[in-house]
């Protein structure tokens, strides 16, 4: 189980930083939130207890590179890894389609829960956030998420019916 | 003798050319191995070369930059752009100097780009080797300024986009007969981090509605920050140079 969590929790990581640097704003300016489509691929496999974790570490470090409030990012990670890892042995996102449509289900969720966030907090936050920003944002996870997904099940963390295989 | 001996011319000729035919299908091997072996030293020149044509285009950037450096007149620390922020809605850049080097809160950072000096934004956090800054384009940065040419004063915010505007907002009214578009926009130094006169943009579009007793002036940034790579952090407390 440790081993599962850490090696999710690394690619994670290792994703946040590359959003950081070689992937900031590669797509018309926008950067794609892979570390997210990573959180949802492994949470449908792992359940929620691991992708949560998993999700508030990877949150704690996005929180200490950005100039978000410290436990922003570690907040919004743990309630997805907590939703999406709900749907363990439920349901099982093997086609295509279905990965786009968490990949977008978890994008919008993902949005909701920074305009409360900021709406609690500080709404400069989400004045920074344009509606084209999170369209084409978007877009680009629900573009990526079936490479993502395939790539996870790679890694062999998630096999072909999203089962976990560690 | 007069038999054998054309017989033996053929036969001799026949082995020379077998041999030299031999011979010559073990050249052709050498030669081919040869060709690849060039053909790899030739790969590595060319990446040499390359690494050469980088090298020099980045030695030209330094060298503009320390030239840059040196007009300053500030004591300050120059810094490379190591990060960005991995989402779109902060606007975090991380640069490879931290207190170790000598850098603390709230220095104002300016940066050289088209041979002009421009406002970047503050620090905000520091690490030992590394730190964050606030750049003048979020929404939460906030730059007492003032028009170059009419020396009226307004407050600069961000727009929150990278490529965006910045905008000027409680600037007086009667300013807008005297502002023209294209005026330089500097801070002003009053009550702020930032020391005067360092250009922030340029007036782009003048809002003037009747009802409001202030202007609201959109501002293109001298400093594209989309392909900011040096800056330098002024220490604004520290000894004239």
């Amino acid at each position: 189980m440790i081993l599962v969590l850490f090696i999710q929790t690394s690619i994670m990581i290792l994703f946040v930083f590359l959003q950081s640097t070689i992937l900031k704003g590669i797509f018309f300016g926008i950067t794609p939130d892979i570390a997210l489509l990573v959180l949802i691929s492994c949470s449908q496999s792992s359940g929620s207890f691991k992708a949560q974790t998993s999700g508030f570490i990877t949150g704690l470090f996005e929180d200490i590179i950005s100039l978000s409030p410290l436990g922003f990012h570690s907040l919004i990670k743990t309630l997805v890894g907590n939703l999406f890892g709900l749907t363990k042995g439920k349901i099982f996102i093997d086609s295509i389609l279905l990965q786009i449509v968490f990949s977008i289900l978890a994008t919008i969720f993902k949005y909701i829960l920074i305009f409360i966030l900021g709406v609690l907090f500080s709404p400069l936050i989400t004045k920074a956030i344009t509606i084209r920003a999170m369209l084409l944002e978007l877009g680009i996870n629900a573009l990526l998420s079936p490479v993502i997904f395939f790539l996870m099940k790679l890694t062999g963390l998630v096999n072909r019916k999203g089962r976990e295989m560690l | 003798m007069i038999i054998v001996s054309p017989m033996q011319h053929a036969i001799a000729g026949i082995s020379d050319f077998f041999q030299r035919s031999f011979n010559s299908l073990g050249e052709l091997k050498r030669l081919k191995e040869e060709y690849e072996e060039l053909k790899i030293r030739l790969e590595e020149y060319k990446n040499l070369e390359q690494d050469k044509v980088d090298l020099l285009q980045e030695n030209l950037r330094l060298k503009e930059q320390l030239g840059f450096s040196d007009t300053l007149g500030i004591k300050h620390i120059a810094a490379e752009v190591i990060g960005r922020d991995p989402n779109n809605y902060f606007n975090t850049i991380i640069i490879n100097k931290g207190s170790k080097h000598g850098v603390r809160k709230d220095m104002p950072v300016v940066a050289f780009q088209n041979g002009l000096q421009g406002l970047v934004g503050k620090v905000v956090e520091v690490s030992l080797n590394t730190a964050l800054l606030l750049p003048l384009y979020d929404p939460r940065c906030f730059v007492s300024a003032r028009l170059q040419s009419s020396r009226y004063e307004g407050l600069v915010n961000g727009g929150g986009e990278i490529t965006g505007l910045l905008y000027m907002q409680h600037v007086h009214k009667r300013s807008r007969e005297e502002t023209k578009y294209g005026d330089f926009v500097v801070t002003s130094g009053l009550m702020s981090l930032y020391p005067k006169g360092i250009t922030i943009g340029r007036v782009r579009a003048i809002g003037a509605r009747e009802w409001e007793t202030s202007l609201e002036i959109e501002i293109e940034p001298i400093i594209d920050f989309s392909r900011l790579e040096y800056v330098f952090l002024l220490d604004t407390g520290g000894e004239r140079k």
